[in-house]
């Protein structure tokens, strides 16, 4: 079973994992904030700034729609990675959106998306500070 | 990169199931500080980019660029601390990302 977090402060449900970008040789922890309104998994311009990412060189320039409007990311072939601790290691492989920087938006965590959450069975009960997730499926399954 | 060869280079990169799972779960508790210590960390670091790390703060910043040059000085890998702007003004955030999918329902 993975297991997530409710913010202190804000109440968000938030999940740790490590994002791979194959293609630039990165690995890097990410915490996540679980969202069910999100099409697919989202890294923000303050993660990947963080993990060192060079924006001169994403290609797949897309246009998605937030509540706040139009936005541009990139796109990019990468491994979303979460952990069953003790026993299991998960991997997707995922085409994450990467935000553009923007200083308006720097605030915004990372996002995962429904190509992820969609293979799980997920328990959200904020009153009981519970937020699991139990594996129904996924690309490596790597034994700990 | 075809399907086989990406996901050797996955793998390459993901390296030992164990140093992974260690990894994680201390990015995980460094993480969990932001929920159990948020109100400490508002009133000390307002308006602060911080860096938690193996448990601590080990930097606090203005600026991400300044916070990003601190942590290599201090030699913490790259994307193994837990970075986070420290709002004393916290923003209500109404999410919701559409992506490529097109549909009417």
């Amino acid at each position: 079973m993975l297991t997530g977090r409710f913010g202190e402060t804000t109440g968000r449900p938030y999940l740790e994992g490590r994002v791979i970008v194959p293609r630039f040789g990165i690995d890097a922890d990410v915490s996540f904030l679980v969202d069910t309104g999100a099409d697919t998994s989202l890294l923000s311009s303050t993660d990947a700034f963080d993990m060192g990412i060079d924006y001169s060189l994403l290609t797949g320039e897309t246009e998605s729609v937030g509540t706040a409007g139009v936005a541009t990311n990139f796109t990019e072939p990468a491994s979303l990675v979460f952990i069953d601790p003790g026993n299991y290691v998960y991997v997707y492989h995922v085409d994450l959106e990467i935000a553009s920087p923007n200083p308006d938006l720097m605030y915004i965590p990372s996002l995962l998306g429904r190509e992820v959450i969609d293979r799980w069975r997920m328990v959200y009960d904020r009153p009981k500070s519970t937020l699991s997730f139990t594996v129904r499926s996924a690309d490596l399954t790597l034994r700990i | 990169m075809n399907d086989a060869a990406y996901e050797a280079r996955v793998l390459e990169l993901l390296g030992d199931p164990k140093e992974v799972d260690r990894d994680l779960r201390a990015f995980q508790a460094d993480a969990s500080l932001l929920s159990s210590e948020g109100q400490q960390f508002l009133a000390r670091y307002p308006k602060q980019w911080i860096a938690i790390y193996h448990g601590a703060v080990v930097a606090h910043e203005i600026t991400l660029l300044v916070l990003t040059e601190k942590l290599t000085e201090l030699g913490v890998p790259r994307g193994r601390a837990v970075v986070r702007y420290i709002d004393n003004e916290p923003r209500k955030m109404i999410l919701a990302w559409l992506g490529r999918s097109r549909g009417n329902d």
